[in-house]
């Protein structure tokens, strides 16, 4: 056979990749079918599969993977018929096969060994086949040629018998139907960010078009003034051609009163011209502004539709997670479900691409570490089968990514040795963290090496590594540990890489964009306290100094800084290893959603700058990096910045000691609560609902307990009742915090026994903290 | 053509006013004739395009420059440009061009010649250098020229900082060299803090 050619062969890699992912996908959803489902068709469809590889493969000349899917489709079609059932051993086979053509689509060469292996445990179990397996040595199965092993015989066990590791996961609908029927063409990035940039130009030239029609009224204009002197000398005209009709005149005039006649009609002529033609222009102007709104609409969905090209459902990363799981149970003994929920969720496939890793790992990690061998968990009252649900949800921008396990949890008192031991927390700091600051130790780099980590999940990446890749992302990670019950990983990122929701900012005479996600607080002086450190001004929030800069200082940009009145604004930023600096702004102009575009080549880092966008007028601005614009403002102060920790220290001892629990069903509230007191030196836990709450009450005493009132389950006046209700907790305060502001709330609020009733506002914790230590005192 | 122009009786009108109709229609064949000849191809000169250069001329600081023109994309007449912090002076900012994120380089200040004044809204010449685009600054974009090869002599002032120049023509131009130019370590900027 002929070397094909490269172009053929990068071809023939994209389709087996094709193949691969349709047959491990469907080969899962074959053995977790039950035994009454009626799966003929899917076996019809994957043996078809396995036939087209074989051919893909012949075409190319590459035999092996030829040979192996000609067994697995020998394999199928023997299922086909009935003569052999999809036992666990079967499928091992299966996949062992699907292993090795991977390995050689990943351009690594398997060793014969492995190849004769696998395609004698295959002949094993079709049975020899015409000529080509004639070799009686190759025909030696590596694992015994399974005994079908009795997966479906109905009546047998009470509990119906699976597979080892794994129950049904995929819903129905992703296994019956693989997704291969529908019309596609392969685009490149590259061409889509191409469209885009089209698309916002589509927006220029409507732009255009507008001042294309301000002309047109402007030319209007011209004509109202040239009615203005017609109707001046309309008279005159008029006289003239009176006096001009009179023969005798006429005649007294010679040749010339002929032309002057001539010239007179086309003056009137010329005169309902201007004015029919200035009718039309009315019309026009009507029509262009007509055409213009429907451009503009137009342009909105263009831009939208293209954007969402790029985006793909979550279900497209799956298969290869539930592979894994299946496999890792498998090896460990252990029995676990992975249910999926949110699969059709659709993020931009950069993110998605970059989300596979870090939640591999995490499932690795919860099949490993999470879930309790099935007689662990018997002996706990769980059921043996454990369960690890993946769950997708859209929260507008961002993509909430969860994967919960019922396993046994994260012992925090391990997870503390093991800090100490590596020497990431110091014996006496072990003290002042709580279980959750912990608990998140395991994220930090060197937590995890190989001595307590198993062959399986010690694959050279710990959760270091996932929350590198989140951060990447622009995204959040924190794990939610409840021991003896199960460990939950949170991952938040955003929709998209290059839609990035931004602060835009009045910086002299430019514009520039900052990132939301980077923002903690917009404040004005009247927010803080003022105060000089070796003549550099610093501003004091919440008992915490930080350095008080103009951007465009640190831009370097030639604009004197504004005078600070009280209404200057201020936005408080902080970097992701969450340092803090206050900076000066001229004005703050809008918030908005921009696609983040790279500089040109030349341009490949340039300090405080991230990227560009395009904003609807066409113009280009600046995004700003944040965590530079953090280590400039810093930098330019030299070690000043750091100086001004002691003023905290007065303050820091009594609150200390202050417990407070925050709960709030909103992960941003509940943040930016927790932060907000933790910044005034309170130390805070926070628990996501009523029932949470309570648990966390029996923990430990609180000093302040302040709640949401809109959460499910148990809302906040219910929570206020129980708590009041209690003996134990009743003298604790209790703050409810609330956005409804009516009367009728209010009594209700405190008839249910809370001691402070408080209207959210935007970015107003003074109140908060004014209340809380009101409380306390 | 609006209704209102149909509306009006032009053969009246033209009687009254005695117009000569032929010459009217001189006029249009005139034009038509000159349309076709802009419209046909220049005449292939083999020998004229090995001999010259053809470049756009442009003006920057009293001082007039040449690009040749198999670098040049297209011109913007009136950029709106959104300057660059923080990097050296020679980038002015940058500009959208058909969606593309596009810097500005004024050679001006590359050079490190003095400027003295600028004009209110420069003109930019988008040329492709090497692999990437940039658009360089101009006052004025004044002509396409044809510059004999023979009239164009290497700079004599080399040491001045006039670096990336192929040469000065027998009037003055200073003839850019895009591709040295589009190696020169100084436009690539890499500021990790």
């Amino acid at each position: 056979m002929t070397t094909p050619p490269d172009e053929l062969l990068d071809i023939f890699w994209v389709e087996a990749s094709e193949y691969l992912e349709a047959l491990n996908r469907i080969l899962l959803a074959l053995e977790v079918a039950g035994p009454d489902d009626n799966m003929t068709d899917t076996l019809r469809e994957v043996s078809r599969i396995a036939h087209s590889l074989k051919g893909a493969a012949r075409a190319v000349g590459q035999s092996i993977i030829e040979r192996l899917a000609h067994r697995m489709e020998d394999v199928f079609d023997l299922t086909l018929g009935g003569t052999l059932k999809l036992s666990p051993a079967v499928c091992d086979a299966l996949y062992d096969s699907l292993d090795v053509i991977q390995m050689i689509a990943g351009g690594v060469e398997p060793d014969p060994d492995t190849v004769e292996a696998v395609l004698g445990q295959l002949n094993g179990l079709a049975g020899p086949r015409e000529a080509e397996s004639a070799s009686p040595g190759q025909a030696v199965a590596i694992r015994p040629a399974a005994p079908p092993a009795p997966a479906y015989e109905p009546g047998e066990a009470l509990e119906p018998v699976r597979p080892a590791g794994v129950t049904p996961a995929a819903p129905p609908a992703a296994v019956t139907a693989p997704r291969v029927a529908e019309d596609t063409v392969r685009v490149s990035l590259s061409k889509l960010d191409q469209l885009m940039g089209q698309a916002s130009e589509l927006l220029i030239a409507r732009m255009h078009s507008d001042q294309r029609r301000q002309d047109l009224q402007a030319l209007m204009q011209e004509y109202r003034r040239w009615q203005r002197l017609w109707r001046q000398v309309r008279s005159a005209y008029i006289r003239t051609t009176r006096r001009l009709k009179d023969t005798r005149e006429i005649s007294g005039l010679g040749e010339g009163g002929a032309d002057l006649i001539s010239l007179l009609d086309f003056l009137d002529a010329t005169q309902h011209y201007m004015s029919q033609a200035n009718r039309e222009f009315v019309e026009l102007n009507r029509l262009l502004a007509q055409d213009n709104l429907h451009l503009t609409t137009l342009v909105d969905e263009l831009q939208a539709d293209i954007a969402s090209v790029r985006m793909l459902p979550f279900e497209t990363i799956l298969g290869g997670f539930q592979r894994m799981v299946r496999d890792l149970a498998r090896e460990t003994g252990k029995d676990v479900a992975l249910v999926v929920e949110g699969a059709d969720v659709e993020l931009d496939k950069h993110v998605l691409e970059m989300l596979k890793d870090p939640l591999m790992h995490i499932l690795r990690n919860s099949v490993d570490h999470g879930i309790e061998p099935p007689d662990r968990r018997v002996a706990a009252g769980k059921i043996a089968t454990g369960t690890i649900t993946l769950s997708v949800a859209s929260r507008g921008n961002d993509i909430h990514v969860s994967v919960a396990d019922d396993g046994d949890g994260i012992n925090a008192e391990l997870v503390r040795r093991r800090a100490v031991k590596v020497g990431l927390i110091g014996e006496l700091d072990v003290d002042t963290l709580s279980n959750d600051e912990i608990t998140s130790l395991i994220f930090e780099p060197g937590f995890s090496t190989t001595d307590q980590i198993t062959a399986v999940s010690g694959r050279g990446v710990g959760l270091d590594v996932v929350r590198q890749r989140v951060e990447a992302l622009r995204g959040r990670l924190w794990v939610d540990n409840r021991p003896g019950l199960g460990a939950a990983f949170h991952l938040i990122v955003p929709v998209s890489l290059t839609r990035i929701r931004c602060l835009l900012a009045r910086v002299g005479q430019e514009r520039y964009a900052i990132p939301l996600t980077t923002v903690t607080r917009i404040i004005n002086i009247q927010g803080g306290e003022v105060f000089n450190v070796e003549d550099r001004p610093m501003i004091r929030l919440d008992n915490r100094p930080m350095p008080l800069v103009y951007l465009g200082e640190v831009l370097e940009r030639p604009f004197p800084a504004p005078a600070l009145t009280a209404n200057t604004p201020i936005l408080i930023l902080h970097s992701t290893e969450q340092r803090h600096v206050a900076f000066v702004i001229d004005e703050l102009l809008s918030e908005q959603e921009l696609v983040l575009k790279k500089l040109g080549d030349e341009l490949d880092r340039v300090r405080n700058v991230a990227g560009s966008a395009i904003l609807g007028t066409g113009d280009v601005i600046i995004v700003l990096h944040t965590s530079d614009l953090i280590k400039s403002a810093r930098r330019a102060r030299g070690v000043i910045a750091e100086a001004p920790q002691l003023p905290v220290e007065d303050e820091t001892p009594l609150n200390r000691s202050r417990w407070i629990l925050v709960v709030d069903d909103s992960l941003t509230t509940r943040t930016l609560e927790k932060n907000i007191l933790e910044a005034a030196g309170y130390r805070v836990r926070t628990a996501t609902d009523g029932d949470e709450a309570l648990r966390t009450l029996l923990d430990q005493p609180f000093d302040v307990i302040v709640a949401d009132v809109e959460m499910p389950h148990m809302n906040g006046f219910e929570l206020a009742q129980r708590v009041k209700g209690d003996a134990r907790w009743k003298d604790t305060p209790f703050v409810l915090v609330t956005s409804l502001d009516s009367p009728s709330d209010r009594e209700r609020g405190l008839r249910a026994g809370a001691d402070a009733y408080l209207v959210k506002t935007r970015f107003d914790q003074d109140e908060l903290l004014q209340v809380v230590e009101q409380m306390i005192t | 053509m609006l209704p209102a122009m149909s509306m009006m009786k032009w053969e009246e009108v033209w009687r009254s006013l005695d117009w000569d109709r032929d010459s009217y229609h001189n006029v249009e064949e005139t034009l038509d004739q000159r349309a076709d000849k802009y419209a046909r191809p220049p005449e292939q000169d083999s020998q004229n395009d090995q001999d010259t250069l053809k470049a756009l001329v442009f003006e920057r600081g009293q001082e007039r420059y040449a690009i040749p023109a198999q670098h040049v994309l297209r011109g913007v007449a009136e950029p709106r440009i959104t300057p660059l912090p923080c990097v050296p002076d020679y980038y002015r900012g940058v500009i959208n061009v058909r969606g593309r994120i596009i810097s500005v380089l004024d050679l001006r200040r590359f050079w490190r010649i003095p400027v003295r004044g600028e004009v209110e809204t420069p003109r930019l010449i988008v040329v492709r250098a090497g692999a990437h685009e940039l658009a360089i600054q101009a006052d004025d974009v004044l002509e396409l020229a044809r510059i004999p090869l023979s009239e164009i002599v290497p700079p004599v002032t080399a040491g001045i900082g006039l670096e990336h120049v192929q040469g000065i023509s027998s009037d003055g131009l200073v003839v850019v060299d895009v591709e040295s130019l589009s190696r020169d370590q100084r436009l690539f900027i890499h500021d990790e803090l």
